[in-house]
């Protein structure tokens, strides 16, 4: 029994510590007072998350989200502090009403998921044949331009409204467009 | 004429006069009081020819417009059905309604909003003729909210005074809690039985399948609808109010045609209410207590329509009783002659007020008989058939009513009597000192006073000869063949009717019963307001009564402080107590109440999204934990 | 599916036709875009489908149903489009693409059959929401409506994903029919696990906030207020629209089965709803923020179909969202009117118009009736229908949603109050006549509310 179990734990190490990790590295994301440091955070709970991903045979995924969230978007945000010379003292500082009674909330909410949840069982997907490789560019691909394309073309829809909005807000008036700013 | 072609007349004569007034009304000017008169009298006409037919058929004529709504089992048909009972109010609401359209047209010529008056006049005709021909309980809710409507609207007509707003507002609100009880009772009515169309509910009952309480419980949501309407304690103080309104709207909307609405539904759902005696019960206090309480707060009134308005109430109530007692014909009745000499008194009214350049109140008028013949002698005649005098129509509809209430409850009789009584007291009170005794208002007044153009005085005379002669359509047993003329009429459509008979002398000593109050009562205003021309004392005066009184003979003096006083007390403190107090403060308070709530609610709204985001994982927190744990 | 590749292809048109300097046309481009689309659409409805549609429309199905709210939403936005004069500064072609886009969104929520589309749809109808809030730029309540929708927006979002990924690990499939078939088993067999349970439960809050129900209701009055009228107009209308739709689909077919699970919790919030909604419109003076109250209530009585969640409640739905959405849209139109002309926006502002606009006026009586739920307007009929088609297994609740509509008279009646026995100060002189196609479209909406009043069965029977 105690064999059957180490086995299990030893199978489940790199799931709970990237777990760890991710946890850890989101609390300080929203706790950390400095925005970089806030930043840095928010790069290693990415992190964490693409070790999850390469633990659940979803290499493309893990690869992407290294490159696109932790590398570019990042990148963007660090940029965009710096430019915007934020730092410390301009952060505006919330009462710890606020932060005490939002821990609360959200802690209720947590201790009500956790206690429902507590030995339930998910329903397993069956491995079938591709499963193996399943996570693969290749398979991903294939899958995307047959059965996923009404989706994957929807998503440019997504994608050209968000790009749209973008500029749209970042325009500059044409019209006495800074005048109170 | 094919019968579609009858019902589509009578209905769309008047949306069609609704919408040319609507439209090109301001461009039409004097033209748009004939048009709305001309549609009126169109379905008017039509409607003797849809009464002919059911005179020599008693079927229930059905014309069915098209399907309204049709999903699966659910079915609602915009459909229209005239029997004996929808062919009576037809002919009145059309009838009373030309002529109070005629009548309109020299009484509002002058205002500027003349064509939007007729406009919702017709309109308000439309909504009535769809609440009396619909033949199942969704077309009469169409109607009902429209009556309702356009009350509202025309209450409101001359809406430069902030105080015709609110009345107008509140008379819609009032109607609005009635027609919730009513609108709870059509679902239920289709919760139990499964459908709307009046014959098939009627047929479902009397096969008896229904669960009992539910029966009550429509019949009470039911009879809730009717109390907003119809003026019911304790929905009645709208109706008082609503004679913001210009008199013709009074005479028409507040005296003859919806305020009836609720009677005739009650009637049309007699079968319902055979079956639910609770409710008959309800019914019968409640228009007992309606009708004496608005009777002893007319007495004190000194605005010549509020009188009027709260006689109106009060006879609602006796109609109540009626339809208490299950004399459905009795009340119906009570509703044909109410309509003629009610909508007389109101226009009589008008005259009056038109003639006197707005004024209302009746110690400023008196002697006005030899200026205004033709409005004082129908006036009088409208006085006398409202008060019962004998061979009035008054006199045969109240006199049923009151002999079926003495069959329900010989103790109860005397309080119906009483009621009728004080009826007789303050009409002849007003009629005395408003006609008689010498002119009290401005000399430039009188200099102005002139008796109405033909337009008013010819409805006057017409309603006049209608308030005489209306009686026969219903004469008492003792008149042998002809008698009961209505009873026999509406058969088909009541379901078993209680029959008394009470041999001539029995009826006759009813009769007598009831005008020796009568007459009482003419002769103690008589005495009071005639030979010794009191002029009633405005509210604020009322210590000056002693001095008045000092020069009567001692009867008098006995008279007054033990009946005339007392009930002229009474009348004061009901009118302030019930009306001001309770039942406006309770609807004031109700309004504070969900005031406060409201107040409360949006004080959640701060406006800060912390505040926001909080609350909702708060809430999210707490439906989790109640879902997964209890 | 052809309606939707039109907008969608209007949009990015719309988007180069803003290069050139010639800004007049792109009014009339969005409404050609949206009339054909909406021809279009009902062209698709009476059965026209070409031979690659069946193949390549996975995820999505279009039939009947969905065609119906679809030819419902773009008509909404259409007339939208019409009601509201584009001030200076709004004339970019961005703001209507953007709008169509959001119509998009709104399109693929009525008729997804997986997940997938459902979170696509909702995004894509609101991230341009986010910004439209946002679009009157130095107007600092618009940038805080935009603010504060977009981080409760993404806060909802995210609470409805931990949903979506919980039903995907009780079930295996994104599919919602054979979400349907999993749950019928599973709750058939052992009762259902604490994980669907949750699934559910986060679904519904999420979906609850895209269609301002209690308690998920706080952005709706701050936003409404905030954003410029035409795209509170499109939320009150077309979103609300597709919001109520989309959880419709979803508590019909795939959680139908467990509906005595989420039901009491639903109806208690349905209920919540109403009474916030109602009573907290009753104590404002602003007519717009009145309006987004009373959205709110809407939404209220909307949930009643959900709970019914069969047959006849679809089709209640649609007439009432017919009778809501036209009523709506008229009222913000001219709200935005009033707040042109007196840069106001309370009711007082109303005193008096009926001698001023007798058109506009009618226009607003009929749209306020018919939120009342008056007899002769798609509101009655619309409230009537979906009350009795709950009527027996919510008595409760539909007896409590009468007297709060019996309340609502008094909220809605006193513009009415303001509008026709009231005087206005000032005089006649100032009467800003409005555009052709603001009348148009007033005249449709109005005339289309009775129409669907006194014929309700013509909508109904479309289902």
């Amino acid at each position: 029994m105690e064999d059957a179990g180490t086995t299990v734990m030893m199978n489940q190490l790199p799931f709970i510590i990237f777990s760890f990790i991710a946890i850890l590295m989101a609390l300080g994301t929203i706790t950390a007072r400095n925005p970089v440091y806030s930043v840095l955070c928010l790069i290693l709970t990415f992190f964490a998350l693409s070790g999850h991903y390469v633990l659940l045979n979803a290499q493309f995924i893990a690869v992407v989200n290294l490159i696109v969230y932790a590398g570019a978007i990042m990148v963007l945000f660090l940029f965009v502090l710096m430019l915007l010379n934020l730092n410390k003292e301009t952060e505006p500082v919330k009462s710890y009403l606020w932060q005490i009674s939002g821990a609360i909330a959200a802690g209720l909410v947590l201790v009500t998921l956790a206690g429902a949840l507590k030995g339930a069982s998910a329903y397993m997907v069956k491995g079938g044949p591709e499963a193996e490789g399943i996570g693969l560019v290749k398979n991903l691909g294939k899958i995307l331009f047959s059965d996923f394309v009404l989706p994957f073309e929807i998503s440019s829809i997504l994608f050209l409204a968000a790009m749209v909005g973008a500029v749209f807000i970042g325009k500059r008036e044409k019209q006495e467009g800074g005048a109170n700013s | 004429m094919n019968q579609s072609a009858l019902f589509l007349i009578i209905l769309l004569a008047p949306l069609a006069g609704f919408v040319l007034n609507g439209l090109f009304g301001k461009k039409l000017h004097a033209l748009a009081g004939w048009i709305g008169s001309g549609a009126v009298l169109m379905s008017f006409i039509c409607s003797l020819f849809l009464f002919q037919r059911i005179a020599a058929d008693s079927t229930p004529l059905l014309f069915k417009l098209f399907q309204w709504l049709n999903v699966g089992n659910f079915q609602i048909d915009l459909s229209f059905q005239a029997d004996r009972l929808s062919s009576v109010m037809l002919l009145v609401v059309t009838g009373v309604g030309f002529l109070i359209h005629v009548y309109s047209i020299a009484y509002m010529h002058h205002d500027e909003g003349f064509y939007k008056f007729f406009a919702y006049l017709n309109l308000f005709i439309f909504s009535m003729l769809l609440l009396v021909l619909g033949s199942n309980f969704v077309v009469m809710f169409f109607g009902w909210e429209g009556v309702g409507l356009c009350s509202y609207l025309l209450i409101g007509f001359w809406f430069n005074n902030e105080a015709y707003g609110k009345a107008a507002r509140k008379a819609f609100v009032m109607n609005r809690i009635g027609d919730l009880g009513l609108l709870i009772g059509l679902f239920l009515i289709y919760f139990q039985f499964g459908t709307f169309e009046y014959s098939q509910v009627f047929e479902k009952v009397e096969t008896g399948a229904y669960r009992p309480e539910i029966l009550t419980a429509i019949c009470l949501s039911l009879f809730i609808g009717a109390t907003g309407k119809s003026a019911q304690i304790p929905l009645f103080t709208w109706l008082p109010d609503a004679m913001a309104g210009p008199t013709p709207v009074s005479a028409l909307i507040h005296a003859a045609t919806m305020v009836t609405a609720g009677i005739y539904m009650v009637v049309r759902c007699n079968v319902l209410f055979n079956y639910s005696p609770i409710t008959r019960d309800v019914i019968l206090y409640t228009g007992l207590l309606t009708s004496v309480v608005a009777a002893l707060i007319g007495l004190k009134q000194n605005d010549i329509k509020k009188v009027l308005a709260y006689s109106t109430v009060s006879q609602l109530g006796l109609m109540f009783v009626a339809l208490g007692c299950g004399a459905y014909s009795a009340a119906l009745f009570h509703v044909v002659t109410h309509a003629f000499f009610k909508a007389l008194l109101f226009l009589g009214s008008g005259s009056v007020i038109h003639a006197l350049h707005g004024e209302q109140d009746i110690r400023n008028m008196g002697g006005l008989k030899k200026q205004l013949p033709i409005t004082y002698w129908t006036f009088l005649i409208g006085t006398l058939a409202i008060t019962g005098f004998p061979l009035f129509s008054g006199f045969f509809s109240k006199d049923e009513i009151l002999l079926s209430l003495y069959d329900r409850s010989h103790w109860l009789y005397p309080i119906g009597l009483g009621s009728a009584f004080i009826t007789a007291f303050y009409m002849f009170r007003l009629l005395f000192v408003t006609f008689h005794g010498k002119f009290r208002g401005a000399e430039e007044q009188q200099a102005h006073m002139h008796e109405s153009p033909a337009l008013m005085s010819v409805p006057l005379i017409i309603l006049a000869v209608l308030s005489i002669l209306g009686g026969l359509i219903n004469l008492p047993h003792y008149t042998g063949n002809i008698a009961q003329g209505l009873h026999h009429w509406l058969s088909p459509v009541l379901a078993d009717q209680p029959e008394h008979h009470h041999g001539f002398s029995t009826e006759m000593m009813f009769a007598a019963l009831a005008v020796a109050g009568m007459l009482l009562a003419l002769f103690l205003t008589r005495k009071k307001y005639l030979s010794d021309a009191v002029v009633p004392e405005a509210d604020a005066e009322m210590t000056g009564m002693g001095k008045l009184i000092g020069q009567k003979f001692l009867i008098d003096e006995a008279y007054d402080a033990g009946f005339v006083q007392t009930t002229e007390h009474l009348s004061d403190g009901l009118h302030t107590w019930s009306d001001k107090k309770i039942i406006d403060g309770l609807v004031q308070q109700s309004g504070k109440l969900t005031g406060l709530m409201g107040g409360l609610v949006s004080k959640v709204q701060s406006g800060n999204i912390e505040w926001y985001l909080l609350l909702m994982v708060l809430a999210m927190a707490a439906i989790l934990g109640v879902n997964l744990f209890i | 599916m052809k309606a939707l590749i039109l907008i969608f292809s209007g949009a990015i048109v719309l988007l180069f036709a803003g290069l050139g300097k010639n800004e007049r046309k792109l009014l009339p481009l969005v409404w050609l875009t949206l009339f054909l689309a909406l021809a279009m659409n009902g062209l698709e409805y009476f059965g026209w489908e070409l031979p690659w549609e069946q193949q390549w429309s996975s995820m999505l199905q279009f039939n009947k149903f969905s065609l119906a709210f679809n030819f419902l939403l773009i008509l909404l936005a259409l007339l939208g489009s019409m009601l509201f004069v584009p001030r200076l500064e709004d004339k970019g072609a961005d703001v209507f693409a953007l709008m169509l886009f959001s119509l998009c969104g709104g399109m693929l929520m009525t008729s997804f059959t997986s997940f997938f589309m459902l979170f696509l749809g909702l995004e894509i109808m609101s991230i341009p929401l986010y910004v439209l809030a946002g679009s009157r730029k130095e107007d600092l309540r618009s940038n805080e409506a935009a603010l504060k929708y977009y981080l409760m927006g993404s806060f909802a979002t995210g609470i409805l994903l931990f949903g979506v990924a919980m039903v995907y690990g009780t079930t295996g499939s994104f599919d919602i029919y054979e979400i349907g078939l999993r749950y019928t088993g599973a709750t058939m067999l052992t009762g259902m696990s604490p994980m669907a349970k949750i699934g559910i439960l986060m679904v519904m809050f999420g979906l609850l906030f895209k269609i301002a129900a209690a308690p998920f209701h706080f952005w709706a009055p701050d936003v409404y207020t905030g954003s410029p009228g035409r795209v509170t107009a499109f939320m009150a209308t077309v979103v609300k629209t597709a919001g109520v739709v989309a959880m419709f689909r979803l508590f019909a077919i795939s959680f139908g089965i467990a509906d005595n699970f989420w039901g009491p919790t639903l109806a208690i919030l349905a209920a919540l709803t109403m009474f916030v909604g109602n009573l907290s419109a009753l104590r404002q003076d602003s007519f717009k923020r009145m309006l987004a109250y009373s959205s709110v209530a809407h939404a209220g009585y909307l949930l009643l179909a959900i709970l019914v969640h069969n047959q006849n409640s679809g089709k209640a739905l649609l007439l009432y969202m017919t009778g809501y959405g036209l009523a709506a849209l008229s009222a913000f139109a001219l709200i935005h009117k009033v707040s042109r002309e007196q840069g106001r926006e309370d009711v007082s502002a109303f005193d008096g118009w009926a001698k001023r606009y007798p058109v506009e006026s009618f226009a607003l009586l009929i749209s306020l009736l018919s939120m009342t739920g008056i007899p002769g307007t798609a509101g009655f009929a619309g409230k009537y229908f979906l009350f009795s088609s709950a009527f027996e297994g919510y008595t409760w609740l539909i007896i409590f949603a009468l007297v709060l509509s019996a309340v609502s008279v008094a909220y809605y009646f006193r513009v009415i109050i303001a509008m026709y026995f009231r005087d206005s100060g000032n005089d006649a002189s100032s009467v800003e006549g409005s555009a052709m196609s603001v009348r148009l479209a007033l005249i449709i909406c109005t005339a289309l509310n009775i129409a669907a009043g006194i014929a309700p069965w013509f909508i109904l029977e479309r289902i």
